[in-house]
């Protein structure tokens, strides 16, 4: 291979302003993908990531918030054979402080068996009756608070407030942690509804000895049969969208749940995909133009090459193989810097949306694609500039 | 043409592309911000408020002067003034239990307040208390039964007249006149708790009420769905803002590779200029002036980029998933924002390459 001769012979100068073009255009493009990448990952882990984990919801809400079930599938779920624990939730918008925040009503001992959290001040309270509350780390460092103060927590979709004591903080690195835990009929005051309604319940089954499939249809069962019976026990307040009929009860995976809600939203896994390669595609040309000037600027050593009997290909080549090792390091130091930047934005608390924390991890696939796209955009430039 | 039209249009392109990804961000984004901003100016009316003068319900201690003045008040209907102990103890045959206590100074306002339902009777005397459903049912209490209830020093027997269910935290609570204060020692007044008159605007009756009560008491507002929802919108706003810093990042550096590009590409023309006898302030500023010029077409051009490309992403999204319906709307606002920002990254990004030019050009380098 008459090109891997020419590797000695150093006659590529590359410029400072090269570098740092690639460098901003991978800050740009990994910075954007983290985050659309751990923004998808935060709202489809919402509920846990366990395969074993169904969620029974109300599929006729547009929110996972807004929706209400009867409290009495309790009764028909802890029936059915293979369901091992399951967890009556209620989630509620409410105002702390002034700040926009959500508070998660459960039964503490069930909703412990599905879900794990560190407890790292204070300790976790013996009764479920207590207005206590439990702060997702994140939470507290938000409000400021630590176990033992008192909270004013005021609902947003319905005219109750409720004072709660806080426990624990606790840390379950899932968005868990931007939450309020506080006990079910606390949530369903804030909520707005009567004790006869929460907003989802997680189940864990076991799948040696039943099936999602068989679930819902032990479920459907049930509930057919008393379907109607007991829809009076309490009058809903305004802002509540009432789910009576057992044909809006939607149940699949936890995953499933989330991704049922982004999705209607137009955030697939494919629009985040595109929206990160656009980044990709909308400053190519900015990598273009530098690799451009880098060629312009050595069409003299170049011309020199192609006199010395070198084809058009092997300058190329050459010229390709020579940049390669800048463009994996300023992709590299592009993507150290983009995850600096997250973690910044991260730290003033800019990564929160809709009350709940970006949470950001390093993707190697976001490096490996910056690193790839940038060399793509080398070679067409390479390609396109005149050598010589 | 006074640079050379290739690196003009590569200047043009490469500017226009990248402000096409803000355009693109905020467009799409906008009408889920406009929906939040929707949300937030909806007047709420009929949401309970509370007035306190300290941090929580139990370490309230209200000025009689602020009830006198919300009392007095307009705009406010019902309107009821409460004590609050959070360390009171429910005395039963088999031991003693915390509760909150609840004083209230007119139960029957209270009741229509709150939307109490009762199950016996609203208390008659001091020496009869209303219990929350759920305290009752957690402690077996009934309707006609005499508990005790433990404040510091003092206790009384009372009466269950009532159980009291409201979907609140009242649902836990003993609820008792405030007469039962007295004879308990507590000589303090913790809250108020008032709905406004039907028909009155919340955010003008709030901003009086903030002008006329002293700066300690405040006045927290249930079901502000506009306040939630403008935080909400915050969030997403600062997120984005802060999203567009590497996008102009990369517009400045790429104006001043496109610059370089320029410069270097139309080397001979500007030799030319220089010989025909123009200064040095007079070339810098023609190559200042024409960097401008072809920022505001790169600008204009990807405001027009973002929007239609946008607009065609949607499309075909909304071929492939029917159900996901994406509206881009470039708002007239965030495309000045994102125009100016545009031509003034671009600029001061083609600076130091000029100004660098301006410096070697007068010595003899690049031309």
């Amino acid at each position: 291979m008459r090109v891997f001769r020419l590797l000695g012979f150093r006659y590529l100068r590359v410029r400072a302003a090269i570098i740092v073009v690639v460098v901003s255009v991978s800050m740009l493009s990994t910075t954007t993908a983290t985050i659309l990448n751990g923004f998808y990952k935060c709202y489809t882990g919402y509920l846990g990531e366990a395969a074993d984990i169904v969620a029974l919801y109300d599929s006729g809400s547009s929110t996972p918030f807004t929706g209400l079930i009867p409290s009495r599938l309790a009764d028909y779920i802890s029936s059915i054979d293979g369901v091992l624990a399951f967890s009556m939730e209620v989630l509620a918008p409410c105002m702390i402080y002034d700040k926009p925040m959500i508070a998660r009503g459960v039964y503490m001992d069930d909703f412990l068996k599905l879900t794990s959290i560190d407890i790292i001040y204070g300790s976790i309270p013996s009764l479920d009756s207590y207005p206590y509350a439990l702060a997702g780390f994140r939470a507290a460092s938000r409000l400021g608070i630590r176990p033992g103060v008192k909270l004013l927590v005021l609902g947003v979709l319905s005219d109750r407030y409720c004072e709660v004591r806080v426990e624990a903080v606790y840390r379950s690195d899932t968005a868990l942690d931007d939450e309020l835990i506080v006990p079910i009929d606390v949530g369903r005051w804030l909520r707005g509804i009567g004790y006869d309604y929460a907003t989802l319940f997680r189940v864990r089954i076991d799948g040696s000895r039943l099936s999602l499939e068989g679930f819902t249809d032990r479920l459907a069962s049930m509930i057919g049969v008393v379907d109607g019976s007991d829809r009076s026990e309490s009058k809903p307040p305004r802002y509540t969208y009432i789910s009576t009929s057992i044909g809006s009860i939607g149940i699949s995976t936890i995953r499933g749940f989330m991704e049922r809600y982004i999705e209607s939203y137009g955030l697939t896994w494919w629009t985040i995909t595109l929206l990160s390669l656009s980044t990709i595609i909308f400053s190519s040309l900015t990598v273009i133009v530098a690799f451009k000037i880098l060629v312009e600027e050595h069409r003299f050593e170049l011309s020199i090459l192609r006199s010395l009997g070198l084809s058009m290909l092997d300058v190329r080549i050459d010229v390709f193989l020579k940049i390669m090792p800048y463009i994996v390091l300023s992709s590299l130091i592009g993507s150290i810097l983009a995850l600096a930047l997250v973690e910044l934005m991260e730290y003033y608390d800019t990564l929160r949306i809709l009350s709940y924390t970006v949470s950001v991890s390093f993707d190697p696939i976001i490096l490996l694609a910056s690193i790839v796209s940038n060399m793509i955009l080398a070679m067409i430039s390479i390609a396109w500039g005149r050598m010589g | 043409m006074m640079l050379r039209r290739g690196e003009t249009l590569l200047y043009v392109f490469s500017t226009a592309l990248l402000v096409a990804l803000p355009v693109a961000t905020l467009s799409l984004s906008y009408p889920f911000r406009m929906y939040l901003e929707d949300l937030s100016s909806v007047e709420d009316t009929g949401g309970l408020y509370l007035v306190l003068q300290g941090s929580a319900l139990s370490d309230s201690i209200l000025d009689p002067g602020v009830v006198e003045v919300l009392r007095g008040f307009d705009h406010i209907g019902l309107i009821v003034v409460e004590g609050f102990v959070d360390d009171a103890i429910l005395s039963l045959g088999d031991g003693g239990y915390p509760i909150h206590l609840r004083f209230v100074d007119d139960l029957k306002s209270y009741s229509k307040l709150i939307d109490l339902r009762v199950e016996g009777r609203v208390p008659a005397c001091s020496s009869e208390v209303l219990v929350g459903v759920s305290l009752a049912r957690l402690y077996s209490i009934r309707v006609g039964d005499r508990v005790g209830i433990i404040l510091g020093s003092r206790s009384i027997d009372v009466y269950v007249s009532g159980l009291a269910r409201s979907n609140s935290q009242c649902d836990y609570e003993v609820i008792a006149p405030m007469g039962l204060a007295e004879i308990l020692g507590f000589d303090r007044l913790s809250m108020v708790e008032f709905r406004f008159k039907p028909g009155v605007g919340v955010d003008d009756a709030l901003l009086e009420l903030s002008r006329i009560l002293p700066l300690d008491v405040r006045v927290y507002g249930t079901r502000r769905i506009g306040e939630y929802v403008y935080g909400i919108g915050e969030q997403i706003a600062r997120f984005l803002y802060v999203w567009i810093i590497p996008v102009y990042i990369v517009l400045a550096v790429s104006s001043y590779i496109s610059s370089m590009s320029l410069i270097s590409g139309s080397a001979y023309e500007l030799s030319i200029i220089k010989d025909l006898g123009a200064g040095r302030a007079t070339v810098s500023l023609s190559i200042l002036v024409y960097v401008a010029l072809t920022s505001i077409i790169g600008s204009m051009l990807g405001l027009s980029i973002g929007l239609a490309g946008v607009q065609v992403a949607s499309r075909i999204i909304g071929w492939i998933h029917p159900s996901i319906s994406l509206t881009p709307i470039l708002n007239v606002y965030d495309a000045l924002i994102v125009f100016i920002l545009s031509v003034t990254v671009s600029i001061l990004g083609s600076m130091p390459h000029i100004l660098g030019w301006v410096r070697m050009g007068s010595m003899g380098g690049y031309v």
